[in-house]
């Protein structure tokens, strides 16, 4: 069987999803280090683009049911490590795209629980942000492809330069250990996000590892 | 000479610019992304149907594919 269009409409929404995700997180991020500094547009734009990154997340994950090369159905988008291609990566995305709508309702249109809870809740954006990566270089037929992993690369390298350049920075003289301690989680976090995909996902035969269906694995990478 | 409008107004119109801005960008990678995919796994000749096909999908009759003449077409001189 090989794939269709619309196959690769999922590959390229999907990739454009976590583009957008990692662009809503750095404006979050310099929201929240620069509050004064243009607070309409860098809130307008963190708003508008998490609502942008919904209409393709929903692009990706409707082309991804109505394609008929993975087999991939309804139950398989909302049910998460259920699906019989890549359940494992497939499924972090599932749970990352709820996280994210999760965080969305509760901020959008108007914030919904006290400020310190919804501040803590919100930064569950981070985790979903995670996942998302996961999946993306797991789950992503596109992984090892040069444009794909340099996509992949900058949003990876914004994010963490984001969090790290104004974030931390910002804040580290109220608390330095705290804030020590965030920054080497994050370092530590991407160090071993990059390990396991130079160790996984960019190696040949990682589609099978992956679990990808032994009747699809000669048209998968 | 006309009054200039509000900042509020023009913050406005800044991040409705913007926004229209990151969401042509975020189509034109996502058309990009799609040629790139394709190419890697498909054959040249399936690139062009899959692309024909999505748009097809999406604007039904704005394109058709493109037809290749089965026969040589003969060209005789003006008589």
């Amino acid at each position: 069987m090989t794939p269709s269009p619309l196959w690769y409409v999922d590959r390229s929404a999907g990739e454009v999803t976590l583009l957008l995700m990692s662009a809503v997180a750095i404006l979050g991020v310099l929201r929240a280090a620069l509050p004064a500094r243009s607070p309409f547009m860098v809130e307008g734009l963190h708003v508008n683009l998490a609502l942008m990154t919904v209409v393709f997340g929903g692009l990706h994950v409707a082309a991804s049911i109505l394609d008929p090369f993975a087999g991939l159905g309804p139950v398989d988008a909302l049910v998460p490590f259920i699906s019989a291609y890549r359940s494992t990566w497939l499924g972090l995305g599932v749970v990352a795209g709820y996280m994210f709508i999760a965080t969305i309702l509760i901020s959008w249109p108007v914030r919904r629980f006290p400020r310190a809870w919804w501040r803590w809740l919100h930064r569950l954006m981070y985790a979903a942000w995670v996942l998302a990566v996961l999946h993306s270089l797991g789950t992503g037929s596109d992984a090892a492809s040069r444009d794909f992993l340099l996509l992949n690369m900058v949003a990876v390298a914004g994010v963490l330069l984001a969090f790290i350049g104004l974030r931390v920075s910002e804040a580290w003289a109220m608390s330095p250990r705290l804030w020590s301690a965030l920054a080497a989680l994050a370092l530590a976090v991407v160090f071993a996000i990059a390990v396991w995909a130079v160790e996984g996902p960019l190696q040949p035969g990682w589609a099978r590892a992956a679990g990808t269906p032994p009747g699809l694995l000669h048209s998968a990478p | 000479m006309p009054e200039a409008p509000p900042p509020a107004v023009n913050q406005r119109e800044q991040l409705r610019r913007f926004t229209a801005t990151v969401a042509v960008v975020a189509a034109v990678v996502n058309a990009g992304l799609f040629i790139d995919s394709a190419a890697s796994q498909a054959p040249a000749g399936q690139i062009e149907s899959a692309i024909i096909a999505a748009l097809s999908s999406l604007m039904p009759g704005s394109v058709h594919p493109v037809s290749t003449p089965t026969h040589a077409v003969v060209v005789t001189g003006a008589s």
